[in-house]
């Protein structure tokens, strides 16, 4: 094997230890996080594919027996826990020691024998219980008695509900004792008097079915895990529920019905699990003794990408897009679905098309660092030729942005650089002067928080100066002499349209390009800016990007026959008011937090004439900004994918894209600070 | 001598061509959504394949009157092209006639009298039989729009 | 159509944040300082849920609820009480058999979502 190929081998192999650590580490704050254990078990395999070739045995074998714990994990056999994530960080240090060279042999043993012991340890385990397990799709089989009091509706529980939300686990046999009044009859007087026994065979755990209860006192529900036959004489049920031999024989064929597999399911798991095992070391061992197949899968390997157009990608996030609407669409035509097979179907496609749409989405995303370049040179050329010396530092690089947004965010970022360099940090004698390092500093930093990426960019020079601001403002019109303005209002002027600085168009900052155009680039990718600066000491421009263009939470509104969608993130509160309290006052005005403000009625301003009686009232802040918007009424809460508005209705400025909806309907996204203006 | 395959539509009683280049398809007009404070010649806007598309009154952008819609408006798919750019727009029609290939020679130029409507709009008229179609040029019908978008 | 929420709780700061935590997920919340403003509100109209602070001027959690749940409209309306930790046992005592659930106050607005979805099925 070529030497080089080996240090790449040892290059690659400690990337990919690195982001395993990483991932378990995340594992650990979020122990449910099916992406991370994925994550985990791709990297492992990896590992153990290209050991083999390179001819690190150890690290084979135990990334090998790590790999095999996590697709135990990922498939739901195997529950995470504290023991198989220190057994496994510590086998990230040994595997380390393992491709440096150490002689590290013995410690990889031992956690293999580690490994070994928890695997027998489970078999005896599952031999013991003689459950249904692996056979049954991991269905778990309960009992669950409820014997509820008789008054409790009146405590405003829905025991319909209840027994509906049940039934959405899974299959389920109802049965109803003492029913001296029909059942029906109870439900509709809404005085429970019966007692009832539910078998249920569900994937969801035992915490998830007594969470259906979560309303009910201790004392008026029982659930109970049907391990085995035992367990329809044991003490638990028996304090509800005496039954004789032929009865219990009747259950457990209920159970049989509703969990196929659950009597004679032991054996077939023993079977399987080895065969696996040994597939998968026959395959290692085939990709080593085949030369030729060795060099296509490490190459493949080798840069870990692809360079896909992004027209390609674009198409596969429509149609993936549409796939989620499709299945809610096809849900809606099966009006929530009865049958719990259908059902249960329902929900893996949802899940299997939410995980596609998912990695569509995270294909699209970048690292910011893709910029770094761009703007080191920019920095290197702008400082030079305006006699400044800047240091340039940056971090969280790493952060992953929409491509698309990467591309759009050039241009603002160049300029809001150039600026920084030109009217920001002061000259190196200046800085002198001034107590400050002759080097100016430009810091970048870039974060995640939630659904959003904000990007800072800081210098530590002069800070924005107001009163230049504000004589310019004067000159072009845009303030009036003798006001006084707040320092966030002259912001605002200096981003407003018509304010282009004219000294700065002769020199670098040039093109004429002010900064109304930094804030219409990045409006134009749903991001905000903002911008904070100390005389004397420096300005630190924020933006605040969504992490893709594409998925938006939506609270969903009707005005008329039509629905439209508030983005969540702007909604602060909402209630219902009657339109003549709404409409007769005369002043037009709303009290919201001890302030008057006014409205502005969609139907009103769609010109329909007629009016609910009751409205509803949305009051809506963006970055601060308060806007009072009267709808119909709210319908819900909808995750959407947003869509641009078609060139030929960009005019439409109150609106600021569209969304088709579950139903296949479309809705338009209200831009509600437009609405304001108008 | 240049050949333009087009398709033929009527449109308030008026026969009209368009060159197919331009066409994406044609569809049933279904579920049309209303987009309040849209410029008077958008007639709402529908869903095709995921994405939302404005569909234009045509005779009312062209001056020739207005659409009255019922179950057998059809709505024509356009692409239209703008710099490196394709938009598609809707437009509403009638009915559709023929797909005919038209040769550019004998194209008679658009009749700048009183028509009736914008005879801008056009890159000719053509004779078929005893009936003369006007054939629709996609982008100077949207010309002013396309204008303000960068 | 959206559920009806009323939100009874006299201290302002904690109200506004479940008021606002409820629009979120698209609920329609109408609020109340006291009992007196919370009872004029059951006026008929529709309303899916009322969730109620136990101590508060004027007319407190237990009149409150007494007097929605002997309207006719709204005799079965779930209904979720604000306790905190150290008097819950004693209310509860009191309450039993006329509310659905009890939250403790300070809550996790996961935690809480979760109850009130669950109470407005």
């Amino acid at each position: 094997m070529n030497a080089d190929f080996h240090q790449e081998y040892i290059e690659e192999a400690k990337q990919l230890l690195k982001d395993l650590e990483q991932a378990l580490l995340q594992l650990e704050k979020d122990p449910e996080d099916a992406d991370m254990i994925n994550n985990i078990y791709r990297y492992l395999h990896t590992l153990k594919g290209s050991a083999g070739m390179f001819g690190f045995k150890d690290v084979e074998r135990l990334s090998h027996e790590l790999e095999s714990v996590y697709s135990d994990v990922r498939d739901g056999i195997r529950q995470q826990d504290d023991f198989i994530l220190d057994l496994t960080l510590h086998a990230v240090d040994v595997l380390a020691d393992l491709i440096d060279g150490k002689d590290s042999g013995k410690q990889a043993e031992k956690i293999i024998k580690d490994i070994e012991k928890l695997k027998e340890d489970d078999t005896a385990a599952s031999a013991n219980h003689a459950t249904a397990g692996g056979a049954a799709n991991n269905n778990k089989a309960y009992a669950i008695i409820l014997r509820p009091e008789k008054n409790i509706y009146k405590r405003g529980l829905n025991f319909q509900a209840m027994l509906d939300e049940l039934q959405e686990l899974g299959a389920s046999e109802f049965m109803v004792h003492d029913e001296t009044v029909p059942f029906e009859k109870q439900l509709a007087d809404k005085e429970v008097v019966s007692w009832f026994e539910i078998l249920l065979a569900s994937k969801a755990g035992l915490e998830a079915v007594k969470d259906v209860f979560l309303f009910m006192k201790p004392s008026e529900y029982t659930v109970l895990e049907i391990t085995d036959a035992g367990l329809f004489s044991s003490e638990p049920y028996r304090k509800h529920i005496q039954l004789d031999a032929h009865q219990i024989e009747d259950r457990l064929k209920m159970v049989e019905a509703l969990m196929p597999g659950f009597l004679n399911a032991p054996e077939a798991q023993h079977t399987e699990e080895p065969e696996t095992v040994s597939t998968a070391v026959q395959q290692g061992e085939a990709a080593e003794e085949d030369e030729s197949l060795d060099k296509i899968s490490r190459r493949s390997r080798k840069g870990g990408h692809v360079s896909v157009s992004t027209g390609k990608l674009d198409q596969l996030i429509n149609v993936v897009s549409e796939l989620v609407i499709f299945r809610s669409e096809l849900y809606h035509l099966m009006g929530g679905g009865q049958n719990p097979e259908v059902v249960e179907a329902m929900e893996k496609l949802e899940r299997l098309t939410l995980r596609l749409r998912d990695s569509a989405f995270n294909i699209r995303l970048v690292p910011l660092n893709i910029l770094n370049v761009k703007l080191e040179r920019l920095i290197r050329s702008v400082s030079k030729a305006l006699g400044k010396e800047v240091e340039f530092i940056t971090e969280g690089l790493d952060t992953e942005l929409d491509r698309s947004m990467i591309n759009a965010l050039e241009a603002p970022l160049m300029h809001i650089i150039r600026n920084a360099i030109d009217h920001g940090i002061e000259n190196p004698e200046e800085r002198e002067r001034r107590n400050k390092p002759r080097k100016g500093l430009l810091k970048f930093y870039s974060y995640n928080s939630g659904d959003h990426v904000f990007i800072q960019l800081q210098d530590d020079g002069n800070g924005i100066d107001f009163d230049k601001i504000r004589a310019k403002g004067i000159e072009k019109g845009l303030l009036t002499r003798n006001q006084a303005y707040s320092e966030k209002e002259l912001i605002n002027v200096m981003m407003a349209p018509g304010f282009s600085t004219a000294d700065q168009v002769t020199t670098v900052s040039g093109r004429g390009v002010g900064m109304d155009v930094v804030k219409k680039d990045i409006a134009a990718i749903r991001g905000d800016i903002e911008v904070s600066t100390e005389k004397g000491l420096g300005s630190i421009f924020t933006l605040r990007l969504p992490l893709t263009l594409t998925i938006l939470d939506t609270l969903v509104v009707s005005v008329a026959d039509n629905k439209y969608l508030i983005p969540i993130n702007e909604v602060e509160y909402c209630y219902k008011e009657s339109h003549a309290r709404l409409f007769n006052k005369k002043s037009r005005q709303i009290s919201y937090d001890g302030l008057l403000m006014p409205f502005v009625s969609l139907r009103e301003y769609f010109a329909i004439e007629d009016f609910p009686e009751q409205e509803t009232v949305i009051i809506i802040n963006k970055n601060d900004t308060k806007v009072a918007v009267v709808v119909d009424e709210i319908i819900g809460k909808l995750q959407t994918v947003y869509k641009p508005l078609n060139e030929l209705l960009t005019g439409v400025d109150c609106f600021s894209g569209t969304s088709i909806l579950g139903d296949g309907s479309m809705a338009l996204i209200l831009n509600a600070l437009k609405l304001k203006d108008s | 001598m240049k050949q333009i395959p087009c398709l033929l539509f009527s449109l308030n009683k008026e026969l009209f061509g368009i060159d197919v280049e331009n066409v994406l398809r044609v569809i049933n007009l279904e579920k049309l959504m209303k987009v309040p404070k849209a410029p008077d010649f958008i007639a709402g806007a529908i869903s095709l394949e995921g994405n939302v598309i404005p569909v234009v009154d045509l005779a009312k952008k062209i001056a020739l009157g207005e659409t009255v819609i019922d179950k057998r408006t059809k709505v024509i798919i356009l692409e239209v092209h703008h710099h490196e750019d394709v938009i598609d727009v809707g437009v509403l029609i009638d009915e559709v006639i023929d797909v005919i290939t038209i040769q550019e020679s004998k194209l008679l130029p658009p009749v700048l009298e009183r028509m009736g409507f914008d005879t801008q709009t056009l890159d000719g008229m053509y004779k078929v039989e005893e009936d003369f179609y006007m054939i629709l040029n996609a982008t100077k019908v949207f010309e002013k729009e396309l204008a303000v978008l960068i | 159509m959206s559920k009806n929420i009323v939100v009874a709780e006299d201290f302002n700061v904690s109200r506004k944040i479940i008021v606002s935590t409820l629009a979120k997920e698209g609920y329609s919340v109408m609020e109340a300082a006291d009992g007196n403003e919370a009872v004029q509100l059951f006026d008929g109209r529709p309303i899916d849920l009322l969730i109620t602070d136990f101590n508060m001027p004027n007319m407190n959690g237990a009149e409150l609820i007494q007097k929605v749940r002997a309207m006719e409209s709204y005799t079965y309306i779930p209904i979720l009480l604000l306790t905190t930790e150290v008097r819950e046992e004693k209310i509860q005592q009191a309450m039993d058999g006329n509310i659905t659930a009890f939250i403790k106050k300070p809550f996790e607005t996961q935690d809480f979502l979760k109850i009130v979805k669950k109470a407005l099925r």
